[in-house]
């Protein structure tokens, strides 16, 4: 009995800490010292980096002498988690990047400040449309647009040249085509490269090419009905390109920096990553292929259906609410979605002013990427505004992976997930 | 006399007694709490209680019990590869002979690796367009082609056991080793001169006397595998769809990714049985051999 006490007192001990957390404690009422701090959570990114993050942050604390501003960075994966548990304890954030897709929930937690009064009628102006669209819930803005994105289509111009075609596709069915072709001609074993992992960036591609075959998340109803809305075809076009052999067989472990390297290397012929790959896919430091044949183009639509596709993968930034420091946290996110900030950090990431697109400095050595963006931002589509949405994704990326692995037919993939997803919403 | 010797005890353990309580007391009983309400990760609603609810959802709910099964397998492979392993390593380093004691001492590498440090390195090992072990098995001819290993669901787990266990079986040879050490040598002699060849001086003579030392690490390394988390969550996250998808991983999905920390509790309070029923089987057997 005895050894049985300390063995389970040992199994507690080593289990429990797993779980012993996240228990929601108050916050300290206020901050009196003069020098405020700020604390503030990004994402660990190619663009804007780290590095251009705190760039922006140093400069930002010169002209404001009496705050402090800490930064952090986590992966985008643990973006979100850190967040909310963060919200639980003594020293939540003040300012956090957040994805599009979570606006929703954290609107519904009261996590976010409502900033509809506070923001300069300038930056409402002079900010795209696309920005305010997926900062603002119920009619009020809780956040600041960071950055607006999209994913593209990237070829190699080069092996394209190779196989003889000289213009991109223009329908994913051409894609398809092409790379059959290219691989048939020996030119590359596996054209086509995405990022398929059991990740966000699964969805991200999978939203993509529903989005190109006109499909939807949500029926008139607002329930889910992927297999009945467009879903199955998106998902077909998916499991055609890995059967016929084009697409990558590592896809379904990548995510986009896997998907950036392989395109880099020459390895590849087609990709669909964000724009940040465009900056880094020319740079001769990073990447092996000649910059003049990076091309890029909004995803093309379905033959018949869409001339071209664009979903959102856009970000934001937010005020806690729990922050003792509102007005100061606010002029930080202010800053850092300046015009004059983002345009001197456009290097990798386009900005999301409206003034800038016209601005021959930005377009400067990239005017295929701000013509695709142009283009993208104006048809883009955004994937579903859910409290549950993390929960949704990610019964979606197991189902998704299912069908593509052939545990489960396509159907049978989707109309499982559907169910599943119904249940919890 | 002997009552104030105990007393002396009593007063020198209370601090640590105090400690265990408030570190490991009070989240086991809010977790056993938690587990019977419907708490959230940001609840705004007041908590509900909902009884044995989570509990009755938790044994319908065939992802969790395939969870389990993942993690029984995981802790099954694992523990069985360590114990014969590193074993048989020990016994090995415990021979004399040039570099002995440089073996020994990079036997501790592995172990001394932080999990991360572990799980990203094979990581990069496994890389299907860069990695090491590709480029191998590929120049040895014994690959046609470059392997995912880490997205073709058939080979997924076993390349995690496989890096779990190049870790851990080096806390096994250390165990071992330590417990070779105290054998008195005059037996190993006698077996010798009694005409016993190496395996049975190693059933008869040497295996009785590590037997106990093994039987310790078996239920740390148990314990321990039956809870895998990080070098899981780093390699694959549990995927692909799903194949790598541990208990822990479960729970900290239910808890933290779906912010259910009612039912998240309760899985992990379920866990928690499970390993002890585990322990429990393996306490029984023991008593049995003894008798």
């Amino acid at each position: 009995m005895k050894k049985l006490f300390i063995l389970l007192l040992l199994t507690i001990t080593l289990v429990m800490p797993v779980f012993a957390s996240g228990s929601n404690e108050k916050l300290a009422d206020s901050n009196s010292d003069k020098k405020i701090t700020l604390h503030f959570l990004g994402m660990a990114q190619a663009a804007y980096s780290e590095q251009n993050v705190n760039d922006m942050t140093a400069d930002f604390m010169k002209e404001n002498p009496n705050i402090l501003v800490e930064t952090e960075f986590v992966p985008y994966e643990e973006l979100r988690n850190k967040t909310l548990l963060s919200y639980g304890s003594k020293t939540p954030y003040d300012v956090v990047l957040v994805d599009d897709i979570w606006f929703s929930e954290y609107n519904k937690k009261q996590l976010l400040n409502n900033i509809s009064e506070k923001v300069p009628q300038n930056y409402k102006d002079g900010i795209l449309e696309g920005g305010w669209n997926f900062v603002t819930k119920k009619g009020n803005i809780i956040g600041l647009p960071w950055f607006l994105d999209s994913m593209y289509l990237y070829y190699n111009k080069a092996l394209l040249k190779k196989a003889g075609f000289n213009n991109p596709p223009t329908s994913l069915e051409e894609l398809a085509t092409m790379a059959k072709t290219m691989k048939e001609k020996g030119i590359i074993d596996s054209p086509i490269v995405l990022s398929l992992a059991q990740a966000e960036a699964l969805m991200c591609v999978y939203s993509n090419i529903l989005e190109a075959y006109g499909g939807n998340y949500l029926n008139a109803q607002g329930k889910y009905s992927l297999d009945t809305t467009g879903g199955l075809e998106a998902l077909n076009y998916l499991l055609s390109l890995k059967e016929a052999g084009t697409l990558n067989k590592s896809s379904l472990e990548y995510l986009e920096e896997d998907v950036r390297r392989v395109f880099s290397n020459g390895d590849a012929a087609f990709a669909i990553n964000w724009s940040y790959m465009y900056g880094l896919a020319k740079d001769p430091a990073e990447s092996q292929i000649n910059s003049d044949d990076v091309g890029i183009m909004v995803i093309p639509g379905a033959e018949g259906i869409k001339k071209s596709a664009a979903m959102s993968g856009s970000m934001g930034l937010g005020v806690i609410s729990k922050t003792t420091n509102p007005d100061a946290a606010l002029k930080y996110a202010l800053y850092l979605c300046s015009k004059k900030v983002q345009d001197q950090y456009s290097n990798l990431q386009l900005p999301v002013w409206k003034d800038s697109y016209d601005d021959p400095k930005i377009q400067a050595g990239r005017k295929d990427l701000v013509l695709a963006a142009k283009e993208a931002f104006s048809i883009m589509n955004a994937r579903p505004s859910d409290p549950n949405y993390q929960e949704t994704s990610s019964i979606f990326q197991t189902y998704i992976q299912k069908a593509l692995y052939g545990e489960l037919s396509p159907e049978e993939a989707l109309k499982d997930a559907v169910q599943k997803v119904n249940n919890i919403n | 006399m002997e009552e104030d010797i105990s007393n002396k005890y009593s007063i020198l353990i209370a601090p640590m007694v105090f400690i265990m309580l408030t570190v490991i007391g009070w989240p086991l009983i809010r977790t056993i709490l938690m587990s019977f309400t419907n708490e959230g990760l940001m609840n705004l609603d007041p908590v509900k209680i909902v009884g044995i609810e989570n509990y009755t959802n938790a044994f319908q709910n065939k992802d969790f019990l395939s969870s389990l099964k993942i993690s029984g397998i995981f802790a099954f492979a694992v523990v069985t590869s360590e114990m014969i392993l590193g074993t048989t390593v020990g016994l090995l380093v415990n021979q004399p002979f040039k570099g002995q004691k440089i073996v020994r001492a990079l036997l501790i590498v592995p172990w001394a690796l932080p999990t991360v440090v572990n799980a990203m390195m094979w990581k990069l090992i496994y890389n299907p367009e860069y990695g090491a072990l590709n480029s191998m098995l590929y120049q040895m001819n014994i690959i046609p082609n470059y392997v995912s290993w880490l997205s073709t669901p058939s080979k997924t787990l076993g390349a995690i056991i496989f890096a779990d266990v190049w870790k851990n079986f080096s806390l096994v040879s250390m165990i071992v080793l330590a417990s070779l050490q105290s054998i008195p040598g005059h037996q190993i002699e006698a077996a010798k001169i009694d005409g016993a060849n190496a395996i049975q001086r190693f059933r008869y003579v040497t295996l009785p006397h590590i037997l106990p030392s093994l039987q310790v690490a078996l239920v740390l390394r148990i314990i321990e595998a039956v809870k895998v988390f990080d070098i899981i969550y780093i390699m694959t996250k549990g995927g692909p769809a799903n194949k790598t998808r541990s208990g822990t991983i479960f729970i900290y999905q239910e808890a933290f990714t779906n912010s259910r920390l009612g039912s998240g509790a309760t899985y992990a309070v379920l866990l928690v049985f499970f390993i002890l029923i585990i322990i429990m089987i393996y306490m029984k057997l023991l008593k049995k051999k003894d008798n």
